[in-house]
């Protein structure tokens, strides 16, 4: 079988969502809301294909004069100007009335033009809304419109140009109609563009609802306009990342890693497993970012590299705090062995924030991963669980198909005790191992419990230990005898589900 | 003073001569690509069709502008040709500004009126100053 001719769009993240780019000759519709992006969308698809790969296109503008869309591409660095000197590209002022007299001409003077040029690609800016709406048919106002498309769509197949049309939709968000609009049937390709409300934010989305010829991943998939780059379109979280990623369910059995936490290794039976997923819960204070600041610190001693990924704190922040538990972060990260990424929570879009920690998973390659904290990610996505589910989903599938060891701190909102180890998150299943951090109340003192609940495929005994931080050491697990004047947790009942008992039978202290 | 400056450079430049021109050449410099109807020509400068005739004329004979011919086409592709020498620049720095265009409008009025009566006398003149400034590239 012949392999497809693909026109790649040369923007960032939309030619992986397209297969690999848009079968050559296609009409590809763009159809947005005023500002959504629909011409710096067009710009780039031309840009890119006169500057990477060598297809000379043809901009034809209706409104935007010229002079502004140069300055406007010169934002993202794309000098327009000098692609014209070179004959790369073309800007054509024109009127709509006057397209369509052209694409019906066989002298036409534009695609004249586009020959001169040898243009591959066009960039139409832009059409009305073709409403779908029946009235608007040969006697409505619209019809005009539609005899416009019809003609402009017949011109552009004759010529094989790949070319983009941008189409205005009514509204801020594209509703669908029940009958769609003349121009879905006629177009090969068509991306909506949408403006999304988020909690009083607007993220951009576009979703490719039909594509001619190729196969191409459906959904709505976040994107950026990013000054001095132009888009950056990121895969929906959901979608397949390819079978690779599938398939990677399971971890090495065979090798572990080191926690990092003195006396932990021993309750783990020497350590996570590569490609394992573990959940530290616990309320806040506990010592969660603690044991993942030693499990990161343990990587570097050991020359593996480690990222640090958080929600929470800056690196600056995070580097102070390591300090005080005698963790050199900065010099481990001077080593290149590690790496403290921070994203902002607020208006987090998970599109675009995975893209970005699979980009450094993909480069960095580290052994070792920490997230703190799912419950921030949690919150920063509101009510959207689903979201929170998919997301996480995609996280684990990531670091298994990298055989990381991935440990993810997740805030439990109850101070004693615990009812439930990941609360409405609804993830348990998907992880390997659970360790519970729970502050324990006996006698006038808080004490440090921690409980080893989960550990799949890798059996210990499920017992909860006292550990404590210390001041410039970090945490450790404390040994289970202790001096008989403060006694060991084996002397109580039921310490992590808030109302400790003490045994009154001196016998189940020796025991243990 | 500031008048006459805009007068010197208006002179100097010698094809502008009436508002129309300078509206239409700025026009051409913001879209240096247009495949236009004259209609729609003088829609978007706002003058009578006649005047943007002339106008597109003037422009055309001093080689600023190139435009298509083909009778079966309504519309023609309109080209901006730059001048070797640069004050076309100087006339669009100063005309993109409102009060820079305000002030050559005013300063081509004064010329005009002073051409006006020159003219009796000197009937050719403006033709040899157009084609003066036919070495453009």
């Amino acid at each position: 079988m012949a392999e497809m001719d693909l026109v790649k769009t040369g923007v960032s993240g939309l030619d992986g969502i397209l297969g690999g780019g848009i079968p050559r000759g296609n009409v590809i519709v763009v159809e947005g809301p005023a500002g959504s992006g629909k011409t710096t969308l067009g710009l780039e698809f031309i840009y890119r294909g006169a500057t990477e790969f060598n297809e000379p296109g043809l901009i034809v503008l209706f409104e935007v004069s010229p002079i502004k869309m140069i300055r406007d591409a010169a934002q993202f660095g794309w000098d327009l100007p000098e692609l014209e000197r070179q004959g790369k590209v073309k800007i054509i002022f024109t009127t709509r009335s006057v397209l369509q007299q052209e694409l019906q001409q066989a002298d036409s003077l534009l695609l004249a033009e586009a020959a001169r040029i040898g243009a591959r690609r066009m960039f139409i800016d832009s059409l009305p809304p073709l409403a779908s709406d029946p009235q608007n048919g040969q006697n409505g106002h619209n019809g005009g419109a539609r005899e416009m498309f019809h003609t402009l769509v017949q011109g552009l197949h004759r010529e094989n140009l790949t070319a983009m049309l941008a189409v205005e939709s009514p509204g801020l968000e594209r509703v669908r109609d029940a009958v769609p609009p003349v121009e879905e049937f006629i177009a090969d390709t068509i991306i909506f563009i949408r403006i999304d409300d988020v909690q009083r934010a607007a993220n951009r989305s576009l979703e490719i609802v039909k594509s001619r010829g190729h196969d191409f991943t459906m959904g709505s998939h976040s994107f950026r306009i990013v000054d001095g780059r132009g888009l950056e379109v990121y895969k929906r979280v959901q979608a397949p990342r390819g079978m690779s990623r599938e398939m990677a369910a399971s971890y090495d059995p065979t090798t572990r890693v080191s926690t990092g936490v003195p006396g932990l290794n021993e309750l783990v039976n020497g350590g996570f497993f590569l490609g394992s997923t573990t959940l530290l819960v616990g309320v806040s204070g506990v010592g969660k970012s603690v044991i993942g600041l030693q499990f990161i610190a343990e990587g570097a001693r050991r020359g593996e590299r480690s990222l640090m990924m958080s929600l929470d704190e800056t690196p600056a922040q995070i580097a102070r705090n390591a300090r005080t538990i005698g963790i050199d972060l900065e010099a481990a990260s001077a080593t290149g062995n590690v790496v403290v990424q921070y994203d902002s929570p607020q208006e987090i879009e998970i599109d675009r924030h995975f893209a970005q920690i699979e980009r450094i998973v993909e480069e960095f390659q580290p052994k070792r991963v920490v997230i703190d904290s799912l419950s921030t990610y949690g919150s920063a996505l509101g009510s959207s669980l689903r979201i929170f589910r998919d997301f996480f989903h995609a996280l684990v599938a990531l670091m298994k198909e990298h055989q990381i060891a991935a440990v993810y701190n997740h805030e439990n909102p109850e101070i004693l005790g615990m009812s439930s180890m990941a609360g409405e998150y609804g993830m348990s299943s998907l992880v390997d191992n659970i360790l519970l951090l729970n502050w324990v109340e006996l006698s006038d003192e808080f004490r440090l419990a921690l409980t080893i609940a989960k550990m799949r495929a890798n059996p210990t005994r499920r017992i909860t230990c006292e550990c404590e931080v210390v001041n410039g050491e970090g945490m450790h697990i404390l040994p289970r005898h202790v001096p008989p004047a403060a006694l060991p947790f084996g002397s109580y009942y039921g310490l992590v589900s808030r109302s400790p008992e003490r045994h009154t039978v001196r016998t189940s202290i020796q025991r243990s | 003073m500031k008048g006459s400056r805009f007068q010197h450079l208006l002179a100097s430049i010698g094809v502008l001569r009436h508002p129309c021109d300078l509206d239409l050449l700025l026009f051409f410099h913001r879209h240096p690509h247009a495949l236009l109807t004259s209609d729609r020509l003088a829609a978007y400068v706002g003058y009578d069709l006649n005047q943007i005739t002339r106008s597109l004329d003037l422009l055309t004979d001093a080689g600023l502008l190139k435009r298509s011919q083909n009778p079966t086409h309504a519309a023609r592709m309109y080209v901006l040709q730059t001048p070797r020498t640069g004050w076309l620049t100087s006339l669009i720095d100063i005309a993109t500004t409102l009060d820079g265009r305000r002030s050559l409008l005013d300063a081509m009025k004064e010329v005009s009126e002073v051409e006006t009566s020159d003219d009796q006398s000197k009937p050719s003149d403006a033709l040899s100053r157009t084609r003066r400034h036919r070495n453009v590239s």
